[in-house]
């Protein structure tokens, strides 16, 4: 114990020093708002890295246009840009202290960039744009207006496509779960089916649940989805977690209704419950059912949480 | 003071994206590698199967992104087996990444079982190498598909190593070939697959080595 003083043993003249110091740290570290030069270096650094993402961004479209279940990634960059609008006035007003835990966060970011560039691994190298923006505000601006933007930047993760390898694993164990799931509901509703892997046949036809039926594609767009109607107003935090959870399980729920309803149009119509404009559109229809779906969960859940506040 | 501070803070920003630009502008273009592994060293006859040229289409799927491929049909008895060893360049193209749809059949397919299919490729003895394994069944035809992935005489029976082999041959050496070896069987019933296993296992042993992998 050398060299260390007890507690006990401190005089009180000293304890008096160090709370004056510490004090005065304190004031020094007060942060103060951000200044436009602080505003305008931060555009700058954004400007500069989405001249350095060029090549990321046009990959990026080109799947979005390219995959119908992708889409959505058209959206993502203008609800990021909304919800950073949404906070404008908390922006201003939050503490500017840039924290060079941002500079280690660039140059990680950079890092996957680089190798993901150089090794083919889009997934690595589109990653980093968000985790780029993050390293920036957090390096120029400080911890304060990175509280009020992460939700925003983090946000943008949405539009970056799975790993295919992920998709594909995860999209054949999505059709089995989907074929199940529907198997049993049309068994329970009185229509004879015999279920074969993804294959459920019935007895004037057989029905594949394809790789297009299955709710994975959908799975990204949907959390996207969720989390975005989650922050359009404000509501207790618990409520935005729910919703923005809620979002998965209810398009996978959507995605089994619609599957019903198709098996129950093919057993009962035939062909054409399968050559049909809303079948053709089944990505769009999920969607638009997983939307009602989130809308009636909100309600219930504000409802409940206002009997309880009164 | 402070915006001296801030100006320095975005100057290191930049330059910092200046240095990720230039890495990237100055990595020379992936090219070919020397293979010691030969897609061309696929033998009419492996052990006791005697081949003939061509394996159908519906069996072993062939991928418009190989670059050359050979395919051939072996008979041993009435047993017959399908092999397929395509090699693949230009690995940084996206258009690479839907060849894993073309692995084994996908469409039409009711199940897809993975199951454990493990060989001593690099010898007698040493251990076994993990291979990739899948049961394909369409209606009342069941197909066992193993294959591996191949850089020069290294083995990847795991998708994502393979991946991340190649994305570290990319990175480091700027030049990564690979070749995806598949071997094809009918497969029996369920309390078969052990006996189809065996014969799948014996046939990728003799083809790595035919290959240039050497025992």
């Amino acid at each position: 114990m050398n060299g260390v003083i007890a507690p006990d043993k401190v005089a009180p003249e000293i304890t008096v020093e160090v709370a004056a110091k510490a004090e005065r740290v304190a004031a020094a570290a007060v942060a103060r708002a951000g200044t436009c030069f602080d505003w305008l270096a931060l555009g700058l650094a954004v400007a500069a890295a989405a001249v350095l993402y060029v090549p990321i961004l046009i990959g990026l479209v080109g799947d979005w246009t390219e995959y119908p279940s992708l889409s959505h990634g058209f959206a993502v960059p203008l609800i990021s840009a909304y919800l950073v609008w949404n906070k404008r006035h908390l922006l201003a007003k939050a503490p500017v202290k840039g924290s060079f835990a941002g500079l280690a966060l660039i140059v990680v970011a950079l890092a996957m960039f680089v190798i993901g560039s150089l090794g083919g691994e889009s997934f690595v190298a589109r990653l980093s744009l968000p985790v780029t923006l993050l390293g920036v505000v957090l390096f120029l601006m400080g911890g304060g207006v990175l509280r009020q933007a992460w939700m925003a930047l983090a946000y943008l993760a949405f539009m970056i496509p799975l790993p295919y390898l992920t998709l594909k694993a995860l999209t054949y164990q999505s059709r089995l779960f989907d074929a199940g799931l529907t198997a049993t509901a049309l068994g329970w509703l009185g229509v004879p089916v015999l279920q074969n892997g993804v294959m459920l046949q019935l007895p004037n036809m057989t029905l594949e649940v394809a790789d297009e039926c299955s709710s994975v594609p959908a799975i990204a767009a949907l959390l996207a989805l969720g989390a975005a109607y989650a922050q359009l107003q404000a509501r207790p935090t618990w409520i935005r977690a729910v919703l923005t959870l809620a979002a998965a399980p209810l398009g996978l729920l959507s995605n089994i209704i619609r599957l019903i309803l198709t098996s129950l149009g093919a057993y009962y119509l035939g062909p054409i419950a399968l050559n049909n404009v809303i079948h053709k559109f089944s990505g769009t229809s999920v969607f638009l059912a997983t939307v009602v779906l989130l809308v009636v969960l909100d309600t219930c859940l504000t409802r409940l949480w206002k009997r309880w506040r009164a | 003071m402070e915006g001296m501070r801030v100006g320095l803070r975005l100057g290191t920003v930049l330059v910092l994206f200046a240095a990720a630009a230039f890495l990237l502008h100055s990595a020379a273009p992936v090219t070919g590698a020397v293979n010691p592994a030969s897609v061309y060293a696929v033998p009419s006859t492996l052990g006791v199967w005697t081949g003939s040229d061509g394996a159908p289409e519906d069996v072993l799927p062939v991928d418009s992104s190989e670059k050359i491929s050979v395919r051939r049909t072996y008979h041993h008895g009435d047993q017959v087996a399908w092999v397929s060893v395509a090699l693949f360049v230009g690995q940084d193209n996206e258009i690479r990444r839907a060849s894993v749809n073309r692995i084994y059949p996908g469409r039409a397919v009711n199940r897809i079982e993975s199951v454990s299919l493990s060989a001593p490729l690099y010898g007698a003895g040493t251990s076994p190498v993990a291979l990739s394994a899948v049961v394909v069944q369409q209606e009342a035809h069941r197909l066992l598909v193993a294959y591996w992935h191949q850089i020069g005489r290294r083995v990847f029976g795991n998708d994502y190593r393979f991946r991340f082999a190649l994305m570290r041959d990319m990175v480091v050496d700027r030049h990564a070939d690979s070749m995806l070896v598949r071997i094809a069987t009918p497969a029996g019933p369920e309390s078969q697959l052990s006996a189809d296993l065996a014969v799948v296992e014996r046939l990728a042993v003799d083809l790595y080595a035919a290959l240039g992998g050497g025992r």
